[in-house]
């Protein structure tokens, strides 16, 4: 992946086995997001392949990659502001229905069906993460740590394979984010999720996940368990500067 | 068609594509630094119009006064429309700011209505822009070589104030990135202001030149030339002030050969634009040379 | 809440029964002004919200209504003048084949506008939806001043300036208000369903309904559609209302008029731009006074042209700087929300 001669990743390779949490670390620059962007098809990789379950994603859409089963959430929050909490999670479910316009506007028994599974499967998420006494509220006047949960709820609600998770823990306190790593394990068992998250807060990644990438300058520099990753001299080098006197 | 007559149709493509191009630098300057198609900039061709007229007619001023007076008001009130419909929704959806430039737009042209009347005003055309002569059999208006020529000045002009000064440097910077120029400490409001003015007076110099080529003046004088200015400005990638004058004076040539090759098509002329910024946006949705319109911003 | 309901459904038969009453009250005792008032409030029922899908619910600048409007007009007029008549109308070119010999009934023709109006909107969709914002609103803006210079020139089809006249006054209350309804209805079903609520996220943030798997030309192009079948409709009634067509009846200027109801409504408020539909068109007859020669007693104030479109460029102005949720927002009126107040105020 390149940006006009600079090269934003390089010889990037990640292979995550079924219901892997996998964290993907690095300094400010590393091109951390530009993975997600590139997975999630807003970016076209300009080598390489990316497969899910063995189908190739390259030059997809980011829509049909979502439907594929690869839901992201946005590292600065974007969330349907002026829709509700409710019908945020409903949007995705409406992505992957198949219910043609004019049952819709006619409002078939057929529509009332479909429109009655969406609601319950919404409910559903919004009660499994606490939302549920918002849902009537617009997304946008919820406070922070709600909407990031609101985001992995809609995440969800895309019936991903594959979580995206782009730096979930910024801006939450001790507490909550250690109530956010507790949900997601939980998560990842009752959806059987795969996980790859980005994330800053070092504590919150090393006790989360299984396995680490770390990016620096596009470069993977180390891919393994985090205890490895934590005394892998190059690690701590990219962390602290070249010279190590930062 | 003859040489000769290819000649002729050329300088008429050529001054009427100026025209569009000093038209099209307003739209360019003002999207460039605010993202926002300034609707209303098509009608200060006939603010300065009837304010050609007033001072020419009215006051009998001579016309080197009374086109600067024109010139000057027309700038003012370029600035003015900016505070007035612009500044307030400079944090608002750009939808709303698209529906305030309509509303200006509707606003000068109905209030020019109320006040001057429906019917077109003859425009009394100062001898030193009038009469033409011929060269080798070719009929040349005085007005076909002078619009080119002024065209020309203060297009120079306008690129060594914006690549040579400190002010164009600032907006310069601010057309890249507002939030920098604003931490610079450069004050913002009146660098968009200075904007406004110099985009409103080119206009304004577009106007009045309009109005010594078709000597009507009426309160709608400024929708098409201004619609075509703009489709210009897209046409050589908006945002780009040279991409602006090829644009118009492509739009221009095309414009004036199409109607003299194909006369049968001359009821067609005014949608001709239209049909060329389609196809061009089909091929490129970035506009011939300007910066991405779709673009996800991540 | 948000489920089929018996209830609600008896409540909204009900409601078309009142309404059905009222129209009958009108066409008996309503004299030709007010007739003519109340389908001309119609039809702008329908046509501000079909375009109040475009603008209001998907969020993009559609500047090009007027042109839907006038394909669905001189569609369906073509199609109900008799033969003999377009021959007498149509004196510097005659009339093409096969328009020249087709005549159909009133609701053929009006569907007829409505499809032609879609079918171009179909060929359009494709340059129109890849653009978005200023560039949306120019394409759509230019489509509408191509169609007008089309009209105004393809004499064979359109009889150009001149226009075309002596229409049969077909446009009833029955069939405005009677498509009016139906366009709520349809638009209302539309945006309250999976499908609106993508065209929302899609205005909100097109980025995030993409990795949602919201795909936005599908949705876009969907809305485009049904707003031009409808804009279509309400042409084909405007025709047959006023019985006089030409091309400066669908300049820019009735976009504009659409423009300022669906902002005074509250963009994205179906319940907005009936409410505000019905205050401009009956505001426009009464502000008619200011545009009319003024006579007090021995002094004769002219009148003055433009100034109705002054006070609504300067209404439109102020409502989008300083009152930009317009009158509803994007509240929306249902059953539900009557009945808590009806209980509210019982208690």
């Amino acid at each position: 992946m390149s940006f006009g001669g600079l090269m934003a990743l390089n010889n990037f390779s990640l292979a995550l086995a079924p219901g892997e949490l996998h964290g993907l670390i690095g300094p400010n620059g590393a091109g951390k997001t530009t993975v997600f962007n590139v997975l999630t098809g807003f970016y076209q990789p300009t080598e390489g392949e990316m497969l899910l379950n063995g189908i190739r994603l390259n030059g997809l859409s980011p829509p049909a990659i979502s439907r594929l089963g690869i839901a992201r959430t946005f590292q600065n929050i974007r969330l349907f502001e002026e829709l509700s909490v409710l019908e945020n999670v409903l949007v995705p479910l409406h992505g992957r229905s198949r219910l043609p316009v004019w049952q819709a506007v006619l409002r078939t028994p057929g529509f009332w069906r479909e429109e009655r599974r969406a609601r319950d499967q919404a409910w559903e998420l919004l009660a499994r993460l606490a939302l549920q006494p918002y849902a009537r509220e617009p997304a946008g006047r919820l406070p922070y740590g709600l909407q990031r949960r609101l985001e992995i709820a809609r995440a969800l609600a895309a019936r991903p394979q594959l979580l995206l998770l782009d730096e979930p823990a910024a801006g939450l306190n001790p507490q909550e984010s250690a109530a956010l790593m507790s949900l997601l394990s939980a998560l990842q068992q009752e959806y059987s999720l795969t996980i790859l998250l980005i994330e800053h807060n070092m504590k919150f990644v090393m006790h989360l996940c299984e396995r680490l990438t770390v990016l620096d300058h596009g470069l993977i520099i180390a891919q393994d368990a985090p205890a490895a990753v934590r005394t892998d001299p190059r690690v701590i080098r990219a962390y602290l500067g070249a010279d190590g006197s930062a | 068609m003859t040489w000769a007559g290819f000649a002729q149709q050329l300088i008429n493509g050529i001054s009427l594509g100026s025209l569009y191009a000093l038209v099209a630098i307003g739209y360019t300057m003002v999207y460039g630094i605010l993202r926002l198609i300034n609707f209303a900039h098509g009608d200060f061709l006939m603010v300065a119009a009837y304010l050609g007229i007033f001072g020419l007619a009215m006051f009998s001023l001579p016309w080197p006064v009374a086109f600067l007076a024109a010139l000057a008001i027309t700038g003012l009130l370029g600035a003015l429309l900016e505070r007035g419909a612009y500044r307030p929704l400079r944090r608002a959806p750009r939808l709303s700011l698209l529906i305030s430039a309509i509303g200006a737009s509707f606003l000068l042209e109905n209030l020019a209505l109320v006040f001057l009347g429906g019917r077109p005003l003859p425009f009394p055309t100062p001898a030193v822009f009038a009469g033409s002569f011929q060269v080798a059999g070719l009929y040349i208006p005085r007005l076909s070589l002078l619009i080119p020529g002024i065209t020309l000045i203060l297009l120079a002009a306008l690129f060594v104030l914006v690549s040579h000064t400190r002010t164009g440097m600032a907006l310069r910077a601010l057309a890249h990135d507002w939030e920098a120029t604003a931490l610079l400490g450069i004050n913002v409001n009146r660098l968009i202001s200075l904007t406004f003015i110099l985009g409103s007076i080119l206009a304004g110099v577009g106007g009045l030149l309009w109005a010594m080529k078709y000597p009507q003046v009426n309160p709608f004088l400024g929708v098409l030339p201004g619609l075509k200015a703009f489709i210009a400005a897209v046409l050589g990638g908006i945002g780009n002030l040279a991409g602006a004058v090829v644009g118009g004076l492509v739009l221009g040539i095309l414009e004036v050969l199409l109607v003299a090759w194909f006369p049968a098509w001359s009821g067609y002329r005014d949608a001709f634009a239209f049909v060329l910024l389609i196809i061009v946006l089909l091929a490129s949705p970035t506009g011939l040379l300007g910066e991405s319109i779709m673009e996800d911003k991540l | 809440m948000f489920e089929f309901s018996w209830r609600n459904r008896l409540l909204t038969l009900l409601a078309l029964g009142l309404l059905s009453l009222l129209l009958l009250v009108a066409q008996h005792w309503a004299d030709d002004y007010q007739l003519r008032l109340l389908n001309t409030t119609a039809v702008f029922i329908t046509m501000a919200v079909s375009y109040n899908l475009i603008n209001g619910i998907c969020g993009q600048l559609h500047l090009g209504p007027n042109a839907f409007v006038s394909l669905g007009a001189y569609t369906a007029a073509l199609l109900t003048l008799t033969p003999a008549e377009k021959q007498a109308s149509f004196l510097i070119a005659p009339l093409i084949w096969p328009l020249s010999d087709l005549s159909l009934p009133f609701p053929l023709a009006l569907l007829a506008g409505g499809l032609v109006a879609t079918f171009f909107a179909y060929l359009t969709g494709f340059p129109v939806l890849r653009v978005r914002g200023d560039y949306l609103a120019i394409v759509t803006l230019g489509f509408g001043e191509v169609i007008r210079v089309l009209a105004n020139n393809l004499q064979a089809v359109t009889n150009g300036p001149m226009g075309l006249k002596g229409l049969a006054p077909y446009t009833t209350v029955w069939w405005s208000m009677g498509v009016a309804v139906l366009t709520v209805a349809t638009i209302m079903g539309l945006k309250n369903s999976g499908f609106g609520r993508a065209m929302q996220a899609i205005r909100t943030d097109e980025t995030a309904a993409r990795a949602m798997g919201i795909e936005p030309f599908r949705h876009l192009l969907l809305a485009f559609l049904v707003s031009a079948f409808f804009l279509g409709v309400a042409g084909g009634l405007l025709a047959h209302l006023i019985t006089t067509i030409s091309p400066t009846l669908f300049t820019f200027f009735l976009t504009f008029n659409l423009l300022i109801i669906i902002v005074l409504g509250g963009l994205g408020s179906i319940t907005g731009a009936v409410l505000a539909t019905i205050i401009i068109t009956w505001g426009n007859e009464w502000l008619r006074l200011v545009e009319e020669p003024l006579v007090l007693g021995s002094l004769r104030l002219p009148g003055v042209p433009g100034l109705r479109t002054v006070i609504f460029a300067l209404l439109l102005l102020i409502m989008i700087i300083f009152y930009r949720r317009g009158l509803l927002g994007r509240w929306e009126f249902s059953w539900n929300w009557l009945l808590e107040k009806v209980k509210r105020i019982g208690n």
